[in-house]
């Protein structure tokens, strides 16, 4: 497939290549764009959606320095005792960039530099800081690296925290928060940059259903769809947003069935239509121009509607008040997804990269790469640079997000350890997983109190839970989450791949893992938060997975006698079904005011739970005698 | 068999390695005690103060040396021949401290209650007394710890070895549980004996002092505490020679491979080893505890020390000689940076660390990798 759009990418010139990037980031398009999507929902006045921005973007920051950890660490096999240098530089740097009376004259001419360049500045002074501690020892391999490195790390340490003039000392050192943050231009360039991430993603999804014009491509679009759909329901102003957006969705559909109809209406004509030569190739203005062009704008037209009012409340606000603090938690967020945004390409990109499979040749045989002529000691120091800046500019984020550094925090040994577990717990050498890593550590910190509390044990377990946790993970997972994943994702992916239902052959390709991406985007988030809002969110998915198991029942499985296939779809039904109306009951806790999303989820999940009871009724005789026979299996395995 | 008679130019002659090491240490010394002798020229006026400064911090370092030396002996002997990096062992040294507290503390009450018949032993004669509960927490302590390793190796390290990264988070998520576990159950504040108002130690064993005139005033302690850590030191250096367990250790740490080949159940030797080593780090955390106190923060600071340590004495393929040396380094430059020039106490460990590391990435015993 990647072949054959290549040699079409050469005929048909430039606006390939912008599908081709589309096609080969689906994920990643996805997963931003709704990241992206968030914070449009917050108002001028305060809304929940704070809070979780708040704890993203400090779960994003963590991110980023356990990102730069395992670039050394798994990447090229540094284990580096002295991150946290790297980072409390970039923080300290941050600070003095933005506070000219901290440091004496001469030098505080630094502060001079507009803000977002600091930015550029600390990353340089933390990637020569890496520089450094690269060119320290000449060898840069294995306990050496990392003492020398410690060192360092405890010589900066001890500076700050002998000169608490520069430092701050014990109480701290105030970071103001820059001017920019504050100002309405600055995010609605941001705002800018988020819808052109959507039209990215709602592109990618139009041509993703093009080439997938069997049938299952539109039962996998159809939850993204839905979820999309509600989470404008959930935080838009209005139902004119959403209702714009389901127009768009319903254009899509049928766009799919022309596309279907043209690919298999008539096999005769397949060679006609689908050539890779340039003599037939037919140019369907309709689909190929017009109607994705009219969905790409629907779209946009319905989340700018949905959240217009919003934007426009923050704009005045900042156009009647001059400088406002309301606009900083969604700016911050944004500065900070579009720095993590573009870290995380440029890495994906530097380690796919001749360099990059070095890098990696290096880590895992050092003799062996020297022997064919690589120069390791090079790709050793161009990492630390680069781990270095990103590091450092991990640090700038917090100093200028938290407000308030001191030795400790930003400089103290904890920090390295921390780097070090959100690395591993994510999977080492992974990219992603240390900042899923990140994002459990930070939430189960932050949250592991109050679960505590809510089960009735001591909250001052904490810690002892978190260790727990860690042994856990350890023990099942000793690969980190996302490496053993992927270290199973073979034959998880090769058991998808003939996955089948009844006569429903999934079938699910390379391809079609963006969704899965984007649900888990979605899904971490419905973890992070039990915030009313994303309440409805899950009551909305799992009435659509409610409505999709009635379908795939409805339409493959009656037709079937197998009564194990009739029983494990019932049964997941059923599951589907209490959860649905447990969400419901929860959001009727949560929001009484709401009613019309609960209105129709309370129709959906009651409609389902009778056609449930239905069901069950009518394969009692199946259901009894599976588990019948279930029991009696268990028994005959008992003696 | 024949006959060996030990002296200390042979053993030298034997190993020449350690006697680079002497070198070196002879050459460290030498450059403190210019620095010193810089110091004293600057300010002669104090010679007074710099006799009683140097004799208090060689007493306090050295006591502290030894003491460093058997917890990061247990520390290099993990990580020598099961290649595990023990991230809990501060932990293990922190708990070993609350243990023995505790264990005193019972044997104490014990002895002292005139309802049981055990109050016949000693009845009033308070010194004989906290002397042998002391030595009771010490035993105590080093049997708990040994046996809280050997299960924590038996249970879960047993599972990963060969994964190194695994071990790390799972020893961390051991030094966060026995940490909170610890400030649970006996709270944030530092804990020392001498806050404890029946406590009969305080006054006859720990804050006895042998005073030399002139304000040369040691406490009888820490004089106590560099006896009782040569004598183990020696003890193990004996038993690693002597005993046909200690040279199966030994050879472990050269090439386990080898050694499981020769017929060796390397899994035993790793449990032992365990056991030996956290028992070591609660044995020197409880004999520790009525100088520093006990505390759950020690965990990680101590920890620092211990990698420290192992890394200045040659972590890979390294020997014993090294870690004792590297502890005397650590301690006596620690207590002396501290009376002498207090600017840099908290990194003097670490300029000495980078040096050694930069002039031997090895460490002092260890082969350049």
């Amino acid at each position: 497939m990647d072949n054959e759009s290549n040699i079409k990418g050469r005929f048909r010139g430039s606006n390939r290549t912008i599908s081709s990037f589309l096609s080969n980031n689906r994920t990643i398009i996805a997963a931003v764009a709704f990241l992206y999507l968030l914070p449009l929902g917050t108002a001028a006045a305060t809304s929940p959606t704070r809070t979780l921005l708040s704890l993203m973007t400090q779960i994003m920051i963590f991110g980023l320095l356990a990102m730069s950890f395992d670039l050394q660490l798994g990447r090229s096999a540094l284990l580096n005792f002295g991150q946290v240098a790297l980072f409390g530089v970039g923080a300290y740097t941050m600070a003095f960039t933005l506070n000219s009376d901290i440091l004496p004259p001469p030098f505080n001419l630094i502060a001079a530099i507009p803000f977002p360049l600091t930015i550029i500045v600390a990353m340089m002074i933390g990637g020569f800081l890496g520089l450094i501690m690269g060119l320290t020892t000449s060898r840069l391999r294995g306990t050496a690296f990392a003492f020398i490195a410690l060192a360092i790390a405890e010589f900066i340490y001890n500076f700050f925290n002998e000169n608490p003039a520069i430092s701050g000392g014990e109480t701290g050192l105030p970071v103001p928060i820059p001017g920019i943050i504050r100002t309405g231009p600055f995010y609605l360039f941001f705002v800018v940059i988020a819808f052109a991430f959507l039209a990215a993603f709602i592109g990618m999804v139009i041509l993703y259903l093009k080439k997938r014009t069997e049938r299952i491509g539109l039962i996998l679009v159809t939850p993204v769809m839905v979820v999309l759909t509600t989470v404008l329901f959930v935080f838009g102003t209005n139902i004119l947003g959403p209702l714009v957006v389901i127009v768009a969705f319903l254009l899509l559909i049928l766009l799919y069935w022309f596309e279907r109809s043209e690919s298999i209406s008539d096999p005769l004509q397949y060679s006609k239509t689908r050539t890779n030569g340039s003599e037939e190739e037919r140019a369907d203005i309709l689909t190929d121009y017009m109607l994705p062009f009219a969905i790409v704008v629907l779209f946009l037209l319905g989340v700018g509607l949905a959240f217009g009012s919003n934007i426009a409340g923050l704009w005045a606000l900042w156009a009647e008040g001059g400088s406002i603090f309301i606009l900083k938690i969604p700016v911050q967020y944004y500065l900070v997804l579009t720095c993590i945004t573009i870290i995380y390409y440029f890495t994906r990109r530097l380690l796919s990269s001749p360099f990059g499979r070095m890098i990696t040749a290096v880590a895992q045989n050092e003799g062996r790469a020297e022997a064919l002529g690589y120069n390791s000691y090079h790709a050793k120091i161009v990492v630390l640079f680069i781990s270095g800046a990103i590091a450092s500019l991990a640090g700038g984020l917090y100093a200028q997000y938290f407000g308030t550094i001191d030795p400790n925090s930003v400089l103290g040994v904890d920090l390295t350890i921390n780097a070090m577990l959100y690395t591993i717990i994510g999977g080492l050498g992974t990219l992603f997983g240390p900042i899923l890593g990140a994002g459990v550590v930070e939430y189960s910190t932050l949250n592991l109190n109050i679960i505590f509390q809510s089960i009735g044990l001591n909250p001052g377990l904490w810690l002892l839970g978190l260790g727990v946790v860690y042994v856990f993970i350890v023990l099942f997972m000793p690969h980190g989450i996302v490496g053993t994943i992927g270290k199973r994702s073979v034959s998880i992916k090769d058991k998808l791949r003939r996955f089948k239902l009844g006569n429903l052959e999934f079938g699910l390709k390379d391809a079609d893992y963006w969704i899965l991406g984007l649900l888990g985007t979605m899904g971490f988030f419905l973890l992070l938060t039990e915030d009313a809002g994303f309440t409805l969110i899950i009551t909305g998915i799992f009435a659509f997975l409610d409505a999709f198991v009635l379908f795939v029942v409805y339409y493959f499985v009656l037709s079937t006698k197998d009564s194990r296939i009739l029983l494990s779809i019932t049964g997941i039904f059923g599951v589907l079904t209490v959860f649905g109306l447990l969400q419901m009951y929860n959001s009727i806790l949560l929001l009484g005011g709401i009613w019309i999303p609960l209105l129709i989820i309370t129709v959906i999940s009651g409609v389902l739970t009778a056609y449930n009871l239905v069901l069950i009724n009518r394969f009692r005789k199946e259901i009894r005698s599976y588990l019948a026979g279930g029991i009696r299996r268990i028994f005959r395995r008992g003696r | 068999m024949q006959r060996v008679t030990f002296t200390i130019k042979d053993y030298l002659d034997d190993n020449p390695r350690v006697k680079q090491i002497l070198k070196y240490c002879v050459s460290i010394a030498l450059i403190i005690g210019a620095g010193l002798l810089v110091k004293v020229a600057i300010d002669v006026y104090t010679w007074n103060g710099f006799i009683i400064g140097v004799s208090k911090s060689l007493v306090n370092g050295l006591a502290l040396s030894m003491l460093l030396f058997l917890m990061v002996s247990g520390f290099f002997l993990i990580f020598g021949l099961c290649g595990v990096i023990n991230f809990a062992h501060g932990a293990f040294f922190m708990l070993g401290g609350f243990m023995g507290f505790v264990i005193y503390l019972a044997t104490e009450s014990v002895f002292l209650d005139p309802t049981l018949p055990f109050f016949l032993i000693f009845g009033s004669n308070h010194l004989a007394l906290s002397i042998t509960a002391f030595i009771v927490s010490a035993l105590g302590a080093t049997a708990v710890m040994a046996l809280i390793g050997g299960g924590i190796e038996f249970f879960t390290i047993r599972r990963l070895y060969g994964n190194p990264i695994a071990q790390i988070l799972l020893t961390v998520g051991f030094m966060f549980i026995i940490t909170q576990v610890a400030e649970l159950i006996w709270g944030p504040p530092q804990i020392s004996y001498f806050i404890i108002n029946n406590s009969q130690i305080s006054y006859f064993f720990i804050s006895g002092t042998l005073d030399l005139g002139g304000g040369m005033i040691f406490v009888w302690y820490r004089i106590f505490l560099i006896f009782l850590g040569l004598s183990v030191a020696g003890l193990m250096f004996v038993g690693f020679r002597r005993t046909r367990i200690g040279l199966q250790i030994q050879a472990g740490i050269e090439d386990s491979e080898m050694v499981e080949a020769l017929g060796t159940n390397i899994r035993r030797l790793f449990t032992i080893v365990f056991m030996l080593g956290s028992g070591l780090a609660g044995f020197s955390g409880a004999v520790l505890v009525p100088w520093i106190g006990a505390n759950s923060g020690h965990g990680l600071t101590y920890l620092i020390y211990a990698f420290v340590i192992v890394v200045i004495g040659g972590a890979h393929y390294g020997r014993f000689e090294g870690t004792f040396f590297s502890a005397l380094i650590v301690g006596l430059s620690m207590q002396f940076a501290s009376y002498f020039a207090p600017g840099i106490k908290d990194v003097i460990v670490f300029i000495i660390m980078a040096a050694i590391l930069i002039l031997r990435p090895g460490g002092l015993t260890g082969h350049g990798q």
